[in-house]
């Protein structure tokens, strides 16, 4: 035991004693992160398609029932409705769009919602088909017409409310319902001022409609924001680059002259691998908490607040990573070629994970250790679903013991 | 006592024998140079002999124990210094010095006091805190001993360890490996350098073609392997007919001829050098430089393997 833990020792000092490529690393994956993150903020934010509201009105006053009918909704939404539904209505109600309220329409569709656990479902649930999810719920409390009339006949009246609930929208999705509805209730006011003006009644101060914005309730936080997922995307990278250690601890080790050396002291072959690949998975996990400490404090990315799972997950990936470096050394049985293979194997993981871009890869993604450790952190940030998070963790362990059974298989293939 | 005994021993690869039945006694407390060309066998001979590569044939008794058996009894007792440098460049020289006195199980005060020890004895401990990747040839090659020595070995394995480096450091090595086997430590040397060997080396072994060729001290080697004497003799006016006049002298076992210049071998049994220097006076041969070579373990190799020894 205490010889695995001074190989773990020496493997950890090799590699901080080494500082001028570890800052390099950690430099550049940093300004990779803040580059993508901002660059690249629009394309996680803009959505060219009209923005989905629900509208459910408990209200049935005359004001409610004019203001929803100017916004012309195109028919109710389901929850648990295919995800062609929407569509249909869009398509049925395509003619009347055009000729009514054409500026509205650019920006919003419209919906009648049947309820307040309809609309919170539509915004929230995961269950719900992506056409058929709406951004933001507008609701008519009971008693609003009657409140906005009450109010009008009162010298100090205060605004009455429409509450606008926003959902697991992109901040451009909320910025959208938030003019438009604006706008509209502001046009609202004006024309309740100009006809209080021609009917020769003075102008009270607080008669008007104001909105009330709410986040709904959810058990979900919000999607990642462009910062967020480059800096979960890049932290797969960097731990992914943790399979150089690998490789150059096993071309070092074991097949070069270190390795040769080795083999003539008396410490058994298992103390030293287990030894030097904890040291270098461990390595790569405070290279990854570093970058996880930095874009959280610097550039505010969301890593949740399950730091027990942000951490498994880490270390799993640093594992996976560091055993797939091992392996490609020993399959290829040469440092720089499996050096070469770490690099292409990086870039190519990373890429096929929705790293570089955000992106489906179909089934393709599958192959990419990143995007075990990629889904594992995203439920667990966003979804706070520590099951599918272990899940993922677990294959990430499955990979490991692949990737060492391997490297175990071929060391013994050059022995015989 | 025979620190070394090995028995037949044959390490073969597939097709390819690397050593061939090879009988070596090594005596604990002296220097044994191990000698041989390129592709001789010795590194593979040294590979089993320190347990890092598989018997194909034949026994080994290191310190004693068999190799088979034994390995990590035997690791713990011996050292290795290998041809390439085998210390970790971005660490210190303490740092390296350390990790591998960790090996053979060193711990606490009395690693610290190993570690000064091998620094001191290798003359670094003044620079211990520096990276040894900046260290010279002949820095790194004594860290490359101090790594090894630092359990205190009593049979430390030195294969080729002046490789490179500058002769005021070759000359420390060799101190190194001196006061090493003063105080105990038996030594197995390879080197291509020849004078080396013959500064620290008690015994000899010639290898060749993966057998064992020849053993004994270099003294032994050369009365019982050189038989002819040698000299170079140049000549004024110097012609083929004369060159092959010399050659034809009874005695003479080899006359070859670069412009003025003759090298000849004698066999003294016949004809004695000084025989033939005194016959080329008398006939009147305008000699203008003589130079009788003493046979050394250079021409013993030459002889016995028809290389030189950094061919």
């Amino acid at each position: 035991m205490i010889n695995i833990y001074y190989q773990l020792v020496h493997s950890l000092k090799c590699i901080f004693k080494d500082t001028k490529p570890l800052i390099s690393k950690i430099l550049t994956f940093s300004l990779v992160i803040l580059v993508l993150g901002s660059a690249f903020s629009d394309m996680f934010d803009t959505n060219i398609e009209p923005v989905k509201v629900g509208i459910l009105n408990e209200d049935k006053g005359a004001l409610s029932t004019g203001i929803i009918q100017v916004l012309e909704p195109l028919g109710t939404l389901d929850p648990e409705a295919e995800a062609t539904q929407a569509e249909e209505d869009e398509e049925n109600t395509e003619d009347e769009n055009a000729t009514a309220d054409v500026s509205i329409g650019e920006w919003m569709k419209v919906y009648n919602v049947e309820s307040e656990e309809d609309g919170r479902a539509l915004a929230c649930d995961d269950e719900v088909a992506d056409e058929n999810r709406i951004s933001a719920m507008i609701h008519f409390p009971e008693g609003f017409t009657d409140k906005v009339t009450e109010n009008a006949d009162k010298s100090d009246g205060e605004a009455t409310p429409i509450t606008i609930k926003t959902g697991r929208s992109t901040q451009v999705d909320t910025t959208v319902v938030k003019c438009v509805f604006d706008t509209f209730t502001n046009s609202l006011n004006a024309d309740f001022a100009v006809q209080e003006h021609f009917d020769g009644k003075s102008l009270p101060q607080d008669l008007d409609i104001e909105n009330g914005y709410t986040q709904m309730e959810t058990d979900a936080e919000a999607t990642p924001d462009a910062m967020s997922y480059y800096a979960i995307a890049m932290l797969m990278m960097v731990l992914l680059y943790g399979a150089e250690y690998g490789c150059n601890s096993i071309a070092d080790d074991y097949l070069g002259v270190i390795g040769e050396r080795i083999k003539t002291t008396p410490i058994k072959r298992y103390q030293q691998y287990i030894g030097k690949m904890l040291g270098m998975v461990i390595a790569t996990t405070l290279q990854g908490i570093f970058i996880v400490l930095l874009t959280g404090l610097v550039y505010g990315a969301k890593w949740g607040s399950n730091y027990l799972a942000l951490l498994a997950i880490i270390f799993s990936m640093s594992a996976a990573s560091v055993t797939l470096g091992a392996c490609l050394c020993m399959i290829t049985r040469n440092g720089a070629r499996g050096q070469a293979m770490v690099s292409l194997i990086v870039i190519a993981c990373t890429f096929l994970a929705g790293g570089f871009v955000k992106m489906d890869m179909g089934a393709l993604k599958y192959i990419s250790p990143n995007y075990y450790a990629q889904t594992a952190m995203f439920n667990s940030i966003y979804n706070g679903d520590t099951g599918i998070a272990l899940q993922n963790i677990g294959i990430l362990w499955l990979f490991v013991i692949g990737a060492s059974a391997i490297a175990i298989l071929m060391s013994r293939r050059k022995r015989a | 006592m025979n620190i070394i005994e090995t028995s037949k021993l044959v390490k073969r690869y597939k097709q390819h024998t690397a050593v061939d039945k090879i009988d070596l006694d090594v005596r604990e407390g002296e220097v044994f140079g191990l000698l041989g060309p390129n592709g001789a066998g010795k590194s593979t001979l040294i590979g089993m002999l320190v347990g890092t590569l598989k018997v194909t044939e034949g026994s080994v008794r290191v310190l004693g124990k068999d190799i088979s058996r034994d390995s990590s009894s035997i690791k713990q007792d011996i050292g290795y210094v290998p041809q390439d440098l085998a210390f970790f460049e971005k660490l210190s020289a303490y740092d390296n010095v350390i990790y591998w006195g960790r090996l053979y199980g060193l711990r606490g005060p009395e690693l610290k006091a190993a570690v000064q020890e091998a620094l001191e004895f290798t003359g670094l401990w003044e620079r211990r805190k520096d990276t040894s990747e900046n260290f010279s040839g002949g820095m790194k090659r004594r860290l490359n001993i101090a790594c090894a020595i630092v359990h205190k070995p009593k049979l430390l394995f030195m294969d080729e360890p002046t490789v490179g480096v500058d002769p005021q450091s070759r000359n420390s090595i060799l101190e190194s490996i001196r006061k090493l086997n003063h105080n105990g430590t038996t030594v197995i040397y390879t080197s291509h350098y020849m004078e080396e060997v013959e500064a620290i080396c008690d015994r000899v072994g010639i290898m060749d073609f993966g057998k064992l060729i020849a053993i004994g001290t270099i003294d032994q080697l050369v009365t019982e392997t050189v038989k002819e004497e040698f000299a170079t003799i140049e000549i004024n006016n110097m012609s083929l007919q004369l060159a092959e006049a010399i050659k034809r002298i009874p005695g003479v076992t080899y006359c070859d001829r670069n412009q003025n210049v003759l090298t000849i071998h004698v066999n003294p049994e016949i004809m004695s050098t000084i025989q033939l220097l005194e016959m080329l006076i008398s006939k009147r041969i305008d000699i203008k430089a003589i130079n009788v070579e003493k046979p050394n373990l250079e021409t013993v190799f030459l002889t016995l393997t028809g290389k030189k020894l950094r061919d």
